[in-house]
């Protein structure tokens, strides 16, 4: 492009171009009114189809929030609502007329016979159900009818009974419909084929008429001589490490479900039809769809017919039908009908035995006492057996139970009886399998099973004890109980932890070792050693007091005796392991009992707990096991404070007037030490006091400080002055102290050394009360200790 | 004669981008030979596309407010919203003044906007006798509302943006804002098409048959 010339006088020319047609423009109004006319139209053919739903209440149903779904799809929602009085689909009660706009789409859903009902969250016993309506919203759900279509619907108040697809349909009569309800479970050998579609009264009212629904691939099982009874849903298998019992779900054990059996004697029946009507027995002893065995115990056990059941684990797999002498009446025939559940189990392996009565907490109160009952271990095995030899008690120990095998020895078994439970922690880990005296009858062994996964836990370093009963231990801060849990207060239990100085390397148990049981924790604990101590009398003290220092219980009092000679008490005391280093030379003891005196309130703690024993640990180094308690605490003789770091000091008085160990020394009122002690003079000619001085005030002593005896009151009279009554402290006024003052600098001479003597005056002159040097607190440490 | 010299009776043209005057060159367009922009003495077939584009706008108003301009997803369970939808539900929460806004801001100025350029395409087309004063201001006001209606897109995209808490809480935009978004950008487009000097070359026409109207008129107008 050639630059055009930028003179302002000559006019620049533009430079020509040729244009082009518009025509295109006009694309794009076409789009545009192509996609409105296309929206119009999906509009107008594609609406909501608008229909009225009556619900008996509008409960849970919001105005332009509620869905309409089918199968998890929304396929409309509630535009409005309308009251309806007296509404004639309902009775003539009122109803709530729900304006539910629907989905083009979903309009042949709208067919007569459609159902609709709200769903709403619901927690019962029978399930968890529209859980995503807590999230959600309550929402409409639908189950697609077949005929005409329909614009008005009458909704449902449940959920009809999730049924599709081809089945059998037979009806049960039954008396009473029990914890059915629709949609329990029809269970055929613990395989769910079907549910309980509906049930309603007979005619005449005298029967529940219950109609099941069979699933097409199964309704080959159904049998005109099948028999039907209500069933919970537990299924016990079978396997090489044993058997394990296991619940379809809580809501199947209570709601309970359906079961059918066809006997042998009737397999060849014809099959079932649609519309065929059944019994539907209570149980299956009732429906006779057990299986018939024979136990044979070998002495006359009590047993009643019909009532007398079998138990697996807790759970009944069997009932007494008939009781009778076998033929040596030496014993009894028992003839059981099993549950059709445990058909596979009932082997050469599978023992009953007679089980007693026992009070038994874990099944509820209702079954808190249960009379004689058989129990069975049902087990896998290769050969199927109707015929079993019973055992009138039970095993003691089943090997064959999977876990840790272990043996305890006990003296006596307290309240511990078979199928106690073994706890560590407080956890249930284990159980009691059964007990039996040793051989020679000196001691009961208990047989205890660890269950497979707590196994570990045991090592050979483990200690047992029982737990059977309630313990209780009392303080000032409160009274605590203790105890394992309430079953074993009842059904006894024993626990396990690990001793003290446990360590990881210890060996882990194995199934066979044999461990003592201890009679409570502090015994299987037990550790430390023993010591005795002679007292005077027993001061308060019991079995069980402890021995402290410095407040921590260090060990505790095993027995109290009276000595050989009848003159005191001998009292043997164990010391805990980490306070073994006590029993050595020198350790001092002493009685703690409340104190109340002038010098204020001491121990009061003991007066509700009882006194208890202190102990100062000694310097020795040789052990030592017999102590002599002190009367009381020691108090730090003359040597030993000539050592300790602060100024021992001396006083020479002609009395000792009402001065005595632990009385306060004061300067200028404040208490900067304490008399240790006193004695006469070499010469009984006067009373030597001993002070000690803090280390921190010993700077206040020098040469010509003056002491004077602080006991007593100081009353000055004079006709002037007034009254003037003086004392350096009301414990003073009555304990006695010393006080003293130091001359002002630079008279008061030089520091002392520990040993000084002072003469202790009777009372202060009054010039000594006016000196106020100034003395320098806390020299270095250097200084304090020279 | 007291009118005001115009550029195209004295054989200019005007550059729009940068108001360089050019002799009128032999073609129908032609190259600013100071900024390189396309000149015309007048915007070819103004009128023409102005007319196409409001069409367009017009109809593309039916879908942005048919359709929902954004999902608004709370708790797993989404609610669809039109223009007009949203507007009322702010009302009946009692935003009475937010509703406002949006409403002027995503109903009135748009359909404001479609009329005035209806009317200012009419009055060059039929010659109407709207004083050229007159069809400048609507000209200028709807040129000069033409970007508020973005509002609403800017709300719509920074909602997208920013709440995003999976199944808690989602905004999803909608069909409804693409073509909102539409009717904006082809309106404006349809403003950029229209040549307001149009109005006063009518006007001219106008004087030219009646110079008496034209006295009066301009008297009047100098007023």
């Amino acid at each position: 492009m050639s630059e055009p010339p930028l003179e302002y006088d000559a006019q620049p020319e533009g430079l020509a171009r040729r244009s082009r047609g518009l025509s295109l423009v006009w694309l794009l109004p076409l789009i545009a009114a192509l996609i409105a006319v296309w929206l119009l139209y999906k509009d107008f053919t594609q609406g909501d189809i608008r229909v009225t739903i009556l619900f008996s209440s509008g409960e849970g149903l919001v105005k332009g929030k509620t869905a309409v779904k089918y199968s998890g799809v929304e396929i409309g929602v509630v535009n409005d609502f309308r009251l309806v009085p007296n509404a004639k689909d309902l009775n003539g009660q009122d109803g709530v007329l729900a304006e539910v706009s629907f989905n083009h789409s979903a309009g042949y859903l709208l067919t007569r016979g459609s159902k609709f009902w709200l769903v709403k969250p619901e927690v019962s016993l029978t399930g968890v159900r529209g859980l995503e309506t807590l999230v959600s919203g309550n929402y409409i759900a639908i189950e697609p009818g077949s005929g005409p279509t329909q614009k008005h619907f009458v909704a449902v108040p449940e959920p009809p009974a999730y049924v599709r697809g081809d089945g059998l349909r037979v009806t049960l009569k039954a008396p009473r419909l029990a914890s059915l309800s629709r949609g329990s479970p029809v269970y055929f050998r613990q395989l769910e084929v079907g549910q309980v579609e509906s049930y309603r009264l007979s005619e005449g009212a005298n029967e529940v008429e219950i109609g099941l629904f069979i699933r097409r691939e199964y309704a080959d099982l159904v049998h005109r001589g099948s028999r039907f009874w209500n069933a919970s849903g537990v299924s016990i298998q079978g396997s090489i490490s044993g058997v394990t019992v296991e619940m379809e779900s809580l809501a199947s054990l209570i709601a309970g479900g359906v079961s059918f059996y066809t006997p042998d004697s009737q397999i060849h029946t014809p099959k079932a039809e649609d519309g065929n009507e059944f019994k539907l027995y209570k149980s299956f002893a009732d429906a006779d769809a057990g299986i018939p065995i024979t136990l044979n115990f070998n002495r006359g056990v009590s047993l009643t017919e019909g009532s007398t059941q079998v138990f697996y684990q807790g759970i009944r797999v069997g009932e007494v039908n008939a009781v009778k002498a076998n033929r040596s009446i030496d014993g009894m025939e028992v003839e059981v009908l099993m549950d059709p559940i445990t058909d596979d189990l009932l082997t050469e392996n599978t023992r009953f035995w007679l089980a007693p009565p026992t009070l038994d907490f874990t099944s509820g109160v209702n079954d808190l006492l249960k009379g004689n009952r058989i129990e069975v271990d049902l087990r896998t095995g290769n050969r199927s057996l109707r015929s079993f030899d019973a055992a009138s008690s039970p095993p003691a120990r089943d090997a064959r139970t999977p876990g840790l095998h272990l043996q305890l020895t006990a003296r006596n078994t307290g309240s511990i009886q078979r199928g106690a439970s073994v706890y560590y922690r407080q956890m249930e880990v284990g159980r009691v399998q059964g007990m039996e005296l040793a051989s020679d009858g000196s001691r009961v062994i208990v047989y205890v099973v660890i269950e497979p996964r707590y196994a570990h836990l045991v090592d050979s370093d483990s200690r047992f004890w029982n737990v059977s009963g309630v313990r209780a231990s009392a303080s000032l801060q409160g009274v605590k109980v203790e105890t394992d849990s309430l079953l074993s207060v009842v059904r006894g239990g024993i626990a396990f932890g690990s001793g003290p100085q446990h360590s990881k390397s210890v060996a882990k148990a194995r199934s066979g070792d044999s461990f003592r049981l201890y009679s409570s924790r502090e015994d299987a604990m037990e550790e430390g050693i023993n010591i005795y101590i002679d007292l005077t009398g027993d001061e308060g003290l019991k079995e069980g007091t402890p021995l402290r220092y410095r407040g921590i219980q260090v060990g505790e009092i095993t027995r109290l005796r009276l000595n050989y000679e009848m003159d005191g008490v001998r009292a043997r005391a164990r010391l805990y392991r980490r306070a073994e280093r006590f029993a050595r030379t020198g350790t001092r003891l002493w009685v703690v009992g409340p104190k109340i005196g002038l010098n204020g309130v001491d121990n009061l703690d003991t007066l509700v707990t009882g006194p208890f024993l202190e102990l100062e640990p000694g310097l020795g180094n040789e052990p030592q096991t017999e102590f002599v308690a002190l009367a009381a605490k020691p108090e730090p003789d003359l040597a030993d404070t000539m050592m300790m770091p602060g100024l021992a000091l001396i006083l020479d008085a002609p009395r000792r007037g009402s001065l005595k160990r632990g009385s306060p020394v004061y300067y200028r009122q404040v208490k900067v030490g304490q008399v240790t002690g006193y004695q006469l003079g070499e010469l009984a000619d006067r009373v030597y006091i001993y002070v000690y001085i803090e280390p921190e005030y010993r700077t206040l002593v020098r040469e010509h400080s003056k002491f004077w005896n602080a006991s007593g009151v100081d009353v000055n009279f004079g006709v002037m002055t007034g009254l003037d009554v003086h004392t350096e402290s009301a414990q003073a006024l009555l304990a006695g102290g010393i006080a003293f003052a130091t001359p002002n600098n630079p008279e008061m001479g030089l520091e002392v050394e520990s040993g000084s003597h002072y003469p202790l005056y009777g009372k202060p002159e009054d010039e000594w009360l006016l000196w106020s040097p100034k003395i320098e607190l806390y020299p270095s440490l250097e200084d304090s200790f020279k | 004669m007291n009118r005001p010299a115009r550029a195209l009776s004295q054989g200019f043209w005007t550059c729009l981008g940068c108001r360089q005057l050019v002799p009128k060159p032999p073609a129908a367009s032609c190259l600013c030979p100071r900024c390189g922009a396309r000149m015309h003495g007048r915007i070819d077939g103004s009128i023409m596309l102005t007319w196409a584009l409001t069409i367009t706008g017009a109809l593309l108003l039916i879908p942005a407010n048919v359709l929902p301009v954004m999902t608004v997803i709370y708790l797993g369970s989404g609610d669809p919203s039109t223009i007009v939808g949203g507007t009322l539900e702010l009302y009946h929460n009692g935003l009475w003044g937010i509703a406002l806004i949006v409403f002027v801001a995503s109903v009135a100025v748009p359909v404001m906007k479609l009329v005035g350029l209806v009317l200012l395409c009419l009055i060059v087309q039929r010659r109407w006798d709207v004083s050229p004063r007159q069809a400048m201001r609507i000209y200028r006001v709807v040129n000069a509302i033409g970007r508020w209606s973005l509002l609403d897109l800017f709300m719509i995209s920074i909602l997208v943006a920013l709440v995003d808490m999976g199944a808690i809480a989602d905004v999803a935009a909608g069909a409804g804002s693409t073509a909102f978004a539409t009717v904006v950008v082809v309106t404006m487009l349809a403003v950029r098409a229209f040549d307001p000097r149009l109005i006063w070359d009518v006007y001219e026409e106008k004087i030219t048959a009646q110079p008496g109207l034209a006295q009066h008129k301009s008297h009047r107008e100098n007023e």
